[in-house]
């Protein structure tokens, strides 16, 4: 048992892999039990008034996109079914192109119209900085929109947004880390007053607990956030059956993956005081 | 001079941001219009933001400094580096193009950046370069001499706008960045099973509550313990986790007024020394 | 992930909306296993792999604040001003808005300019490191910074964090959880506030709480860990999910029936990087065996 210390970690990596493509190819769907904060996400989307104007962030990049795009693809289902209009700000600059593909593959599904229904602003630089302009002045921080580079009062939707968030009735930010909702909430919703709701990577999480439920309304946490929210989201948006379906077919993967952390755990400390009662005798 | 000019800007910038902040938001219900706070604000956010990108391209300089050095010295991962530098000069040239596209000469423009392609509702189809999309029509770049015309929003079925530069940013760079973390997956297992020791009450807490939120966060977790991972992990995460981040941000956010009201009095200096 | 696609794919494709072209398919594939062989050793196509994703990643990060930070807020802004100084109804000035307060064109240039002015000292640095023109930006964005984070974040992170505390311990109609938790909150934090506190002599009270503390954060730390497990893995399972969506028939080159796997861009450049592996294994120099 003592030897088991000394195994090769490629081992190890083996049985990863191993284990994730077998079950992923098993492809067995394990639905989740909505938590409380997604399910308040979800309230908190459904129950503006139709033609309410949302901010929506995108802060995040590859490396997240794994657990932040489904959120992303979801939430906009969810907006544009309820007929709310979309303001699409970037803080991450690697964001605007994932952004772009989600709007050019979901908004022609609801018929919206590009500048009364929602607009893109792209990516603006400089993290609390850009935030506290877009809290300001959206019109200062944005003078132009990032697809058809036109002026802001060109368009109907931007003009119903004023300085000082005026018109924003709720700040959605797909989040991955920083700047992300830990400085959305200071510069926008203890400033201005915008309420906020957030979907996060796993990692960030456990840091949102603290500003939940009173500054931070509800948050989808992790790829176990996103599968609940889909569950929510796709009865009324059949397009989102089939991502729902993909997310719960991760579920089970994921699962077994923790039983095999849980395992190594527990192996690796049985065969270190294993080695240590060796040592000992 | 030399310290004190620099002291004296941050003193500035800094209290006129902080005054700013106290300044009334303006607010059209309430009758509480802008004022010269708000466009000082504005400003100096702008010039941030300004200073912000340029110190990235500082970055960028030093990445090409630092590469070429080691090409020219003949080191062992020298193409590597000539590898990293072409593929980074060739994306920017790309990108660059499709970014000042309406400012290109015709055969740059035809080299660079592939043309978008205009399907109109008479059933034709327009070859060229769309610059902006105006409230009467698209503003076209078509033809042997790239003349720009515009095509009335009522004309235009479908367009088709290809891009070398998103092409390029999700086949290699999005798969190349998403790998990299994913590596994460693989060293978390082997670091659980190397260094994961409960040594002491404390790391066996550690370890507990990690297992213990591993299983209530999935469905399998919830059915081997009958529900109780689930509201365990609930109780950890909305009492004991909430206390100690709590306590934390708390801690942390007096160092930041601290170190902010340094900073922005003129006192904290360190930033200045190199 | 792919959606489903009715369309078979093209060879090269560079519209967004299309269906993912087989070119981009082998390279996603490729390079995606050639970062996983390292998992296996450091060998030459994950090293070609690892400079083509810095060299992309610089390109892309510059391009983005290149756009946001030079072409909108200083060209754009600055070609709206001077437009602005003759764009008046009688042909005069016409007001320009800075955080929606109307400022003189004139001014707005004029200030606008002094950001341009900066940005040459910040560049400086590519002549002299420690050259002291370059402090003056460096000093401004340092006091920007300070005095927006200072602002914000004793609002949100502590004013609020500790009136969000101070909530009723057991408010009437509360289970035994509720109060429970409630508990837990307020003196949990207060324990692991005072295991922060090293400017006191820690006696048997102070030391008590700080034990208490610790406890707290332990199980704050490992419900962290759990999370973090979480997400790598997820992270995984989306690399393992595309490679298999680019290893289905659809994306196979030739080949019928279960040989078409064969063809497909993840079994084809998964044998390309097994061959790599295996050369390079081969030839790297083997230890000399003692007493040999």
């Amino acid at each position: 048992m003592a030897g088991t210390l000394d195994i090769d970690r490629r081992w190890i990596y083996l049985a990863m892999a191993l284990l994730v493509v077998g079950l992923y190819a098993f492809g067995m769907s394990r639905p989740l039990a909505p938590a409380p904060e997604s399910q308040r996400y979800f309230d908190t989307i459904e129950k503006l008034p139709e033609g309410s104007i949302v901010l929506f962030s995108a802060d995040f990049d590859p490396a997240s996109a794994a657990e932040l795009k489904p959120m992303f693809h979801a939430s906009l289902h969810h907006m544009f079914r309820r007929n709310l209009r979309v303001v699409s700000v970037c803080t991450w600059p690697a964001a605007p192109p994932f952004a772009r593909a989600a709007f050019r593959e979901i908004a022609p599904q609801y018929g919206k119209v590009y500048g009364r229904d929602w607009v893109e602003l792209g990516f603006l630089a400089g993290d609390d900085v850009a935030l506290g302009q877009i809290g300001q002045s959206l019109r200062s921080a944005y003078p132009q929109d990032k697809v058809n580079k036109a002026p802001y009062d060109d368009f109907p939707l931007l003009r119903d947004v004023g300085d000082s968030c005026r018109g924003i009735a709720l700040l959605v930010t797909i989040s991955a880390g920083f700047p992300g909702i830990l400085e959305w909430i200071p510069q926008l919703t203890s400033r201005y007053g915008v309420p906020v709701v957030a979907g996060t990577t796993a990692v960030q999480t456990p840091s949102l607990y603290p500003y939940y439920p009173e500054q931070l309304l509800g948050f989808l946490g992790a790829i176990t956030g996103a599968t609940e929210y889909l569950q929510l989201v796709a009865p009324g948006t059949p397009a989102m059956a089939g991502l729902r379906d993909e997310c719960q077919r991760r579920m089970l993967v994921q699962e077994w993956s923790h039983v095999l952390i849980i395992g190594l755990i527990v192996l690796g400390n049985v065969a270190y005081f294993a080695s240590r009662r060796r040592r000992a005798a | 001079m030399k310290r004190e000019i620099p002291i004296l800007l941050t003193v500035i910038c800094g209290l006129l941001v902080t005054v700013a902040f106290f300044a009334p938001a303006p607010d059209d219900a309430r009758g509480i219009h802008p004022t010269v706070w708000q466009a000082i604000n504005s400003e100096l956010l702008a010039w941030a933001t300004v200073l912000v990108a340029v110190a990235f391209l500082l970055g960028i300089a030093n990445v090409v400094r630092i590469n070429l050095r080691q090409v020219a010295a003949r080191h062992p991962d020298r193409w590597y580096k000539v590898v990293l530098l072409v593929s980074m000069f060739a994306f920017l040239v790309i990108g660059l193009a499709e970014m000042h596209e309406s400012d290109l000469p015709a055969p740059l423009l035809r080299m660079l950046v592939p043309a978008d392609r205009i399907t109109l509702q008479s059933g034709g189809e327009i070859e060229g370069w769309i610059m902006e999309s105006t409230p009467v029509g698209l503003r076209v770049r078509e033809g042997e001499a790239l003349e720009e015309r515009v095509i009335p929003h009522a004309e235009v079925a479908s367009i088709v706008e290809p891009s070398l530069k998103l092409w390029i940013y999700f086949k290699i760079f999005a798969p190349l960045q998403a790998t990299m973390f994913a590596l994460l997956a693989f060293y978390v297992a082997s670091a659980t099973f190397r260094a994961f020791r409960a040594r002491s009450l404390e790391a066996t807490l550690l370890l507990v509550a990690g297992a213990v939120v591993m299983l209530g966060q999935v469905s399998l977790g919830n059915e081997w313990t009958g529900g109780v991972a689930g509201e365990v992990k609930d109780f950890l995460m909305n009492n004991f986790v909430k206390a100690a981040e709590r306590a934390i941000v708390i801690g942390a956010s007096f160092g930041v007024l601290a170190t902010g009201l340094r900073i922005v009095l003129g006192l904290e200096r360190s930033y200045l020394s190199e | 992930m792919l959606v489903l696609q009715a369309a078979p794919p093209r060879w090269f494709d560079l519209d967004p909306a299309a269906t993912p072209d087989l070119a981009g398919a082998f390279l996603i594939t490729l390079l995606t296993l050639a970062v996983f062989s390292f998992l296996y050793s450091d060998n030459p196509i994950y090293k070609l792999a690892e400079h083509l994703f810095i060299g992309v990643g610089t390109a892309w990060f510059t391009m983005e604040f290149y756009e946001s930070g030079v072409l909108k807020s200083l060209v754009h802004h600055l070609q709206g001003a001077f437009v602005a100084l003759h764009g008046g109804a009688d042909g005069g000035p016409r007001a320009v808005e800075l955080g929606g307060y109307a400022v003189a064109p004139g001014w707005a240039i004029t200030w606008r300019l002094l950001a341009v002015v900066l940005s040459v000292m910040l560049l400086a640095r590519l002549v002299r490191r420690d050259a002291w023109v370059s402090r003056w930006p460096l000093a401004l964005m340092i006091g920007i910074y300070a005095a927006l984070k200072m602002t914000g974040e004793t609002q949100t992170k502590l004013v609020k964090q500790i009136q969000q505390t101070m909530v009723p311990m057991w408010p009437k109609d509360a289970s035994a959880a509720e109060v429970a938790g409630n508990l837990v909150l307020v003196l949990g934090l207060v324990c692991v506030l005072a295991h922060f506190i090293f400017t006191y002599r820690r006696g048997r009270v102070l030391g008590g709480l700080s034990r208490v503390g610790i406890i707290v954060l332990m199980l704050a730390f490992g419900s962290r860990f759990g999370f973090a497990v979480l997400g790598r893995i997820a992270l995984l399972i989306e690399r393992v999910s595309e490679l298999a969506s680019y290893g289905s028939p659809a994306y196979a080159l030739a080949g019928e029936g279960g040989l078409r796997w064969a063809t497909t861009p993840t079994f084809l450049t998964g044998a390309i990087i097994v061959l790599v592996l295996v050369i390079a294994a081969l030839s790297r120099p083997r230890a000399a065996t003692p007493g040999a």
